[in-house]
């Protein structure tokens, strides 16, 4: 019997809502002020917690009556989100390599990775997409570095 | 009152007042319409070059910036579905959404033009009704203030239609989000995880890109033929005329709208903290439509509910 994203989503909040209680507990207590820092967290995580389980009680309720809906063709979970996780991978990467390569070469990397990624990949993309990289993150770097006198991550490759 | 009144009218149409307005506008224009980049900042950056002009002079090019970055802020925020300003975030509901089907003039218009509209209500009512409405913000305490927050989260909620639940735990889980970092009260960190960069808390601005810009990329991305298609089918890409008199008869045809937007504008804006007026005048317009006009898609009003304009009196929100 499949179960409804709904489903999914509450118990995933659920166990986001045991952690999050969990780490509260790191919460330094301090021997001033009228409240402690741990309060309003709290109070938050189970109302999240609650109407969570609520979610997950109404979606298992009302399970039936999506069964009877006309079922869809079933797409693969991977390729579904083949895309969006291509992004996700490639934010992560730039992220991870921006104290290296610094934002004019990281940025570049970063439009023109998804841009080759997700179009067709012939040579004349190939090339377009790399124009589009350089001269956006080209602009954008000159724009902010010269114009707004704002210092970027200049990266370890071409400290500049 | 009234020679007050006149003598500033004098002031505000000089010459050189209205030429350094127009430059302050068109500066405001260009930042508000860059995602990322404040108003506040846009007037910091204008500060130096006030330091040389009289008072007057210095305040007409800041309140210029100020107002044209309001109004840059939703040209971003109704093309591309990201907003410039935080204060657009309310246009991306409905303008975005034009702006695909191949409205982007009429959607430009209708911003542009219910600011003006709602501006100049909000400077008449403020004109007259400054010392009354300071009064009554002023006695605004802590227990209003969570009062107030409190609708604001309800009102949040009911966005989300018949996903009650969803959008309560979407609100709460928003609140979460700004727990995290240092502690205000008590100075300690809370969910850190032990990361530096967590303890400093999440900023507005990139929450706000995230959230919007990326959230759009990801569900545009889903499909690839659908990523390659322009955002634009219906436009020609010789470019967008504003519609001007369409969005005017538009604004005027729903006129209750704009007394409505205008006067929860004032309102809101006279309170010395709470920031969103946008985001409140938007959900209650939204509840106004007829419920077949609900969709996302929808309706025109509505984005002219959310660029109402802020009344000048509001304190800087604490940083």
């Amino acid at each position: 019997m499949p179960i409804s994203r709904d489903s999914v989503v509450a118990i995933l909040l659920l166990a986001l809502c045991g952690v999050l209680w969990h780490a509260s507990y790191d919460i330094e207590i301090t021997n001033y002020g009228t409240m402690a820092g741990t309060i309003w967290p709290r109070i938050i995580i189970v109302a999240v917690a609650l109407f969570s389980a609520l979610m997950l009680l109404t979606s298992l309720l009302n399970r039936p009556a999506e069964d009877k809906a006309p079922a869809e063709t079933p797409t693969p979970l991977l390729k579904r989100y083949r895309n969006a996780l291509i992004i996700y991978v490639l934010f992560l990467g730039f992220l991870f390599t921006l104290p290296t390569l610094g934002m004019h070469l990281g940025g570049a990397l970063f439009v023109f990775l998804p841009l080759t990624a997700l179009g067709r990949p012939s040579p004349k993309l190939i090339a377009i997409h790399a124009a589009v990289a350089v001269v956006s993150i080209g602009v954008m770097w000159s724009i902010f570095t010269f114009g707004l006198r704002v210092i970027l991550p200049q990266g370890e490759i071409l400290p500049i | 009152m009234i020679e007050h009144v006149i003598t500033a009218f004098q002031d505000v149409f000089a010459f050189n007042n209205l030429l350094l307005m127009f430059l302050g506008t068109t500066a405001g224009l260009i930042a508000g319409s860059i995602p990322g980049f404040t108003i506040t900042m846009a007037v910091v950056l204008t500060l130096p070059f006030t330091f040389g002009l009289s008072a007057v002079e210095g305040l007409a090019t800041m309140i210029g910036v100020f107002v044209g970055g309001l109004s840059g802020g939703l040209m971003s925020g109704m093309l591309t579905g990201i907003p410039g300003t935080p204060s657009s975030i309310a246009t991306t509901f409905d303008g975005f959404p034009m702006t695909r089907r191949g409205k982007p003039g009429l959607a430009l218009g209708l911003g542009v033009w219910s600011s003006f509209f709602g501006g100049i209500l909000s400077a008449v009512l403020l004109v007259t009704l400054a010392p009354s409405l300071a009064r009554i913000g002023l006695k605004f305490g802590p227990w209003d203030y969570f009062a107030l927050v409190l609708f604001a989260l309800t009102i949040t909620a009911s966005l989300s239609g018949e996903a009650l639940v969803k959008g309560i735990i979407a609100g709460l889980l928003g609140l979460f989000v700004a727990t995290i970092g240092e502690d205000e009260i008590n100075g300690v960190a809370r969910f850190t995880f032990g990361s530096e960069t967590l303890e400093s808390g999440f900023a507005f601005l990139p929450v706000l890109i995230g959230l919007f810009a990326f959230s759009q990329l990801l569900s545009d991305v889903q499909d690839t033929d659908k990523a390659r298609e322009p955002l634009m089918k219906s436009v020609e890409a010789k470019g967008i005329r504003v519609e001007h008199w369409a969005a005017i008869k538009l604004i005027f045809s729903r006129w209750t709208n704009v007394l409505r937007s205008s006067l929860i504008g004032v309102f809101t804006g006279v309170l010395p903290a709470p920031a969103g007026r946008s985001r409140t005048s938007w959900p209650t317009t939204r509840r106004r439509r007829p419920r077949r006009s609900r969709r996302p898609s929808g309706p025109v009003p509505r984005t002219a509910s959310s660029r109402r304009k802020a009344p000048t009196m509001r304190r800087p929100a604490a940083p």
